[in-house]
């Protein structure tokens, strides 16, 4: 286990610093060059939609307008903040019982035993699988999406807060009985924390699946929110509203992960500071 | 050396220890350990010793026998009695620092005013020498800070027994010998009893003032040997006694083998007790 939460470790810190820098080029150089590539790219885009006069591909600078126009309007709020609300909601939900039953089942080798073959069933379950039986059940409501995006995020963040907790080195739970720590004692002091670079892995796994969901739902069934957005756009033409959706998606997950990325270097530098000294 | 006449405060009773799979690691093993004493449990690797350890603090339950506390069959570990682990790396808590590792098993004690605790955790840290990490992080320190760390954390619990499970293993010679000064200098400072466990022989000799010596498993006791030398131990002058070198070759000659036969040979060496030392060599 040591060695995947370090290779994650390595990998996170080689793709977050920059995206097209080189692994843990932080320089101005390696700033310069990414920003370079972006330009670069975009250009090249702008150029040839200029050139060819397709209608579905846009100019970059056309979607920059009508991005700014949608966005920057009542749109947000009618289209945007829907789906932000239903995806925290469906997450939080995710996340707490995710954690609390995932720490207990790996703490309690009998609960572990006990759920197993559900748990290996579940994880297998493609999430946007149970989207159909989510309509079916409840409609296309709000919760509908909520428990879709709960029931997605929730299996990440069980799975690895169970094993986070199942691979507690056995001397530090005997330290924290010689020390006369109760059984439920040494779950909040001593698990929940030696468990938590596992937790944070299944939080990130499980937010990146909450997003893709929430897009997906709101496509299949709904009467708002962005997935609805740009389904809508496509079939109406909308074109560059279309691609303007998809930017904001992408700009919400970049925020997202950066939010994300932020509260764990702050609770989990601990742990970071200790896998770079054994690395 | 500490009078026969003291206290005895840990007897452990035919203690005998199966593990879940059937294999027997302790067959019977008697021990006691007296107020104020350093005894070392000295055994080949895999006799045990470990399990012996946690058996005796009550971290497993034993097949038969028992472990008694000032007359008291215990069940669960009793706060008197603190285990240090031989891998302080996974007995520390890598998300506190020192101070929080030291506090951390004081936090939920009543019979200590929350405003000692920390001044009580000072003490222990600056007792270990560390006073100027207290706020580091243990994967920030050297491997034998860290176990200094360990046995602060111990110490500050107030334990009348510390029981240490090859605490030095993991650490180099140099500092080897100066956990093991340490750990004499804890014993006088707070009035510790010690019970170690280690393969180590010239350690057990060195810090002792009686070594249990045992058997391959499935283990049992095949002497017990006094260790009358001078205190206070210094590491070069006590280990270039003769008399040391004397008990580091007995007890070399017993480890590792059958109860029956050790106990001929020692008989061999109280016949011979007047001729010379090389006999005992000759046998091993």
């Amino acid at each position: 286990m040591s060695i995947s939460t370090r290779t994650i470790a390595a990998r996170r810190q080689s793709t977050e610093v920059s995206p097209t820098a080189m692994p843990g080029d932080r320089t101005v150089k390696g700033t310069i060059l990414s920003l370079a590539t972006v330009v670069i790219l975009l250009s090249a885009w702008e150029i040839m939609a200029r050139a060819k006069h397709s209608v579905y591909i846009p100019p970059v600078s056309t979607i920059a307008v009508t991005f700014v126009h949608e966005w920057f309007s009542p749109t947000f709020r009618d289209q945007g903040i829907p789906s932000l609300y239903r995806m925290f909601c469906g997450y939080a939900i995710a996340a707490t019982l995710g954690v609390s039953m995932g720490v207990f089942i790996g703490y309690y080798r009998w609960a572990y035993r006990l759920l197993d073959p559900v748990l290996q069933y579940a994880r297998a379950t493609p999430p946007t699988a149970i989207i159909p039986v989510g309509i079916l059940l409840i409609g296309i409501g709000d919760w509908m999406k909520i428990l879709v995006i709960a029931f997605g995020a929730f299996w990440p963040v069980l799975i690895n807060s169970a094993d986070g907790a199942r691979l507690v080195p056995r001397e530090r739970l005997d330290t924290a009985r010689v020390f006369g720590l109760s059984s439920f004692d040494s779950l909040i002091r001593v698990v929940v924390p030696s468990a938590l670079p596992q937790i944070a892995a299944g939080l990130r796994t499980g937010l990146a699946i909450a997003f893709i969901l929430i897009v997906v739902s709101e496509m299949i069934g709904s009467t708002n929110g962005l997935g609805y957005y740009i389904l809508q756009a496509q079939r109406t033409f909308a074109i560059p509203e279309m691609y303007g959706g998809v930017v904001l998606l992408a700009i919400l997950g970049y925020c997202l992960n950066a939010v994300f990325v932020l509260v764990e270097s702050r609770v989990l530098g601990w742990h970071y500071g200790q896998t770079a000294r054994t690395q | 050396m500490i009078s026969a006449e003291r206290e005895k405060i840990l007897e452990v009773v035919a203690l005998q220890k199966r593990y879940g799979n059937g294999t027997l690691a302790i067959q019977e093993i008697t021990i006691d350990v007296r107020k104020g004493e350093f005894v070392s449990i000295v055994g080949p690797s895999g006799a045990g010793k470990t399990t012996l350890l946690k058996t005796i603090c009550a971290l497993l339950a034993p097949t038969a026998g028992g472990v008694q506390l000032h007359g008291k069959t215990i069940s669960e570990p009793p706060p008197e009695m603190i285990l240090v682990f031989q891998d302080y790396a996974r007995s520390l808590f890598p998300w506190l620092t020192v101070m929080g590792n030291v506090i951390f098993p004081l936090k939920r004690r009543k019979d200590i005013p929350q405003d000692e605790k920390e001044g009580l955790c000072l003490e222990s840290i600056k007792a270990v020498g560390l006073e100027r990490f207290a706020n580091y992080y243990p994967w920030q320190l050297s491997g034998g800070m860290q176990q200094r760390v360990a046995i602060a954390r111990a110490i500050a619990f107030r334990p009348e027994i510390l029981l240490l499970d090859e605490p030095f293993a993991s650490v180099d010679a140099l500092t080897r010998a100066d956990l093991e000064d340490l750990t004499l200098q804890l014993r006088d400072k707070y009035d510790i009893t010690m019970l170690l466990v280690t393969h180590d022989i010239d350690e057990s000799v060195y810090l002792s003032d009686r070594v249990f010596v045992l058997s391959p498993p499935p283990s049992v006791v095949v002497a017990e040997v006094q260790i009358e030398l001078p205190q206070p131990r210094e590491q070069v002058r006590t280990r270039s006694d003769a008399h040391f070198i004397e008990l580091r070759n007995r007890i070399h000659a017993m480890i590792g083998k059958p109860k029956e036969l050790v106990a001929a040979e020692e008989q061999g060496i109280a016949i011979a007790a007047t001729g010379s030392f090389e006999l005992n060599k000759t046998t091993s």
